[in-house]
């Protein structure tokens, strides 16, 4: 007798027409399980960064930082002065809104700041730049917002951006 | 959006090493297989979420993973050619009495795990068996030639 090497037909060939059905509360989780890797890849919870300018009478202040991230990543803020005076400054100041840095761990701040949260520059030259960064460890989740500005010692008015990170959990 | 690649590609990965394996090793788990299948996630749990420690991070990672397995399932009952591909068939090691020796060096299955099911189903000898037919999800099925008898007898009483 040969040996076929089949299994027995089971079912003797009888199949019916195959439909994928879903049922009750199925309607709204499978397309919501399929909704958050596709969300994913279309980057809606990656990074995401922009940049912000404003410039008063003495300096122009330009920043690029991070509006979203992610529970313990670390992401940079930069940032640059520019003294447009036309006159060399003897002291510029840059100062991140503490309610806003509080909000995130493991600060590092190149040039180190003289008080908290606030980097000095002296002797500006007229035309001159300067640049601060920071690196800032996403700690608490939720959008935080604060300002930046830079401005002169005594100076008329001050260069101001607001800031504003979601940090998802 | 690396995290969803990363799941996917180690899913396909996974499921494409277990079909390579073979069905046996989904059923009963020697003591090497075993240790096989606790190392694995070890291993590839960095490669998943890498130094991403983030509530975000572990849905995406999650619902990409349960998607995939929907997915596969729902292809595999829609399409059953899908399904032999992911799936495989099952093979038969015993046909009429006699063992089908391709089948068991293919699998890696000794005689003696035919045996022993044998003994479960409450058959003493091979003679006895009509089929035993190693199912897609590992288990050994059997079908004894007394049952095949049963099952033909009112047929053949109606021929007589």
């Amino acid at each position: 007798m040969a040996v076929s090497r089949e299994p027995p037909p089971a079912l003797g060939g009888r199949d019916h027409s195959r439909r994928v059905r879903l049922q009750g509360p199925q309607w709204v989780g499978i397309p919501l399980l399929f909704a958050v890797p596709l969300l994913a890849l279309l980057g809606v919870f990656g990074e995401s960064f922009t940049s912000a300018e404003a410039a008063g009478s003495d300096v122009a202040l330009r920043v690029e930082y991070s509006t979203r991230y992610r529970y313990k990543q670390i992401n940079a803020v930069q940032v640059r002065v520019d003294n447009v005076a036309g006159e060399p400054l003897d002291t510029v100041v840059v100062a991140f809104d503490p309610r806003y840095v509080r909000q995130f761990s493991t600060l590092m701040f190149i040039p180190a700041p003289q008080a908290p949260f606030e980097i000095v520059f002296t002797d500006f030259e007229a035309g001159g730049s300067r640049t601060v960064w920071a690196e800032l460890q996403g700690e608490k989740y939720g959008t935080h917002r604060g300002t930046l500005e830079a401005y002169r010692t005594g100076g008329a008015d001050t260069a101001r951006v607001t800031l504003r990170t979601l940090i998802l959990p | 959006m690396e995290t969803v690649v990363r799941v996917a590609f180690v899913y396909l990965f996974i499921l494409a090493m277990l079909r390579v394996m073979g069905k046996r090793e989904l059923s009963q788990l020697s003591p090497l297989e075993l240790i096989m299948l606790i190392l694995i996630p070890e291993l590839v749990a960095q490669s998943l979420v890498r130094e991403d420690f983030s509530m975000t991070n572990a849905i995406i990672a999650v619902t990409t993973l349960m998607s995939l397995v929907f997915a596969t399932s729902a292809l595999a009952y829609r399409f059953p050619t899908f399904a032999r591909l992911v799936e495989g068939t099952p093979a038969v090691l015993v046909e009429d009495g006699r063992l089908i020796g391709d089948t068991l060096d293919r699998e890696r299955l000794p005689p003696e795990e035919i045996a022993a099911e044998m003994r479960k189903a409450g058959i003493e000898r091979l003679e006895d068996v009509k089929w035993a037919v190693l199912e897609t999800g590992g288990d050994i099925a059997i079908i004894d030639v007394r049952r095949d008898v049963r099952r033909r007898a009112p047929d053949t009483d109606r021929v007589g």
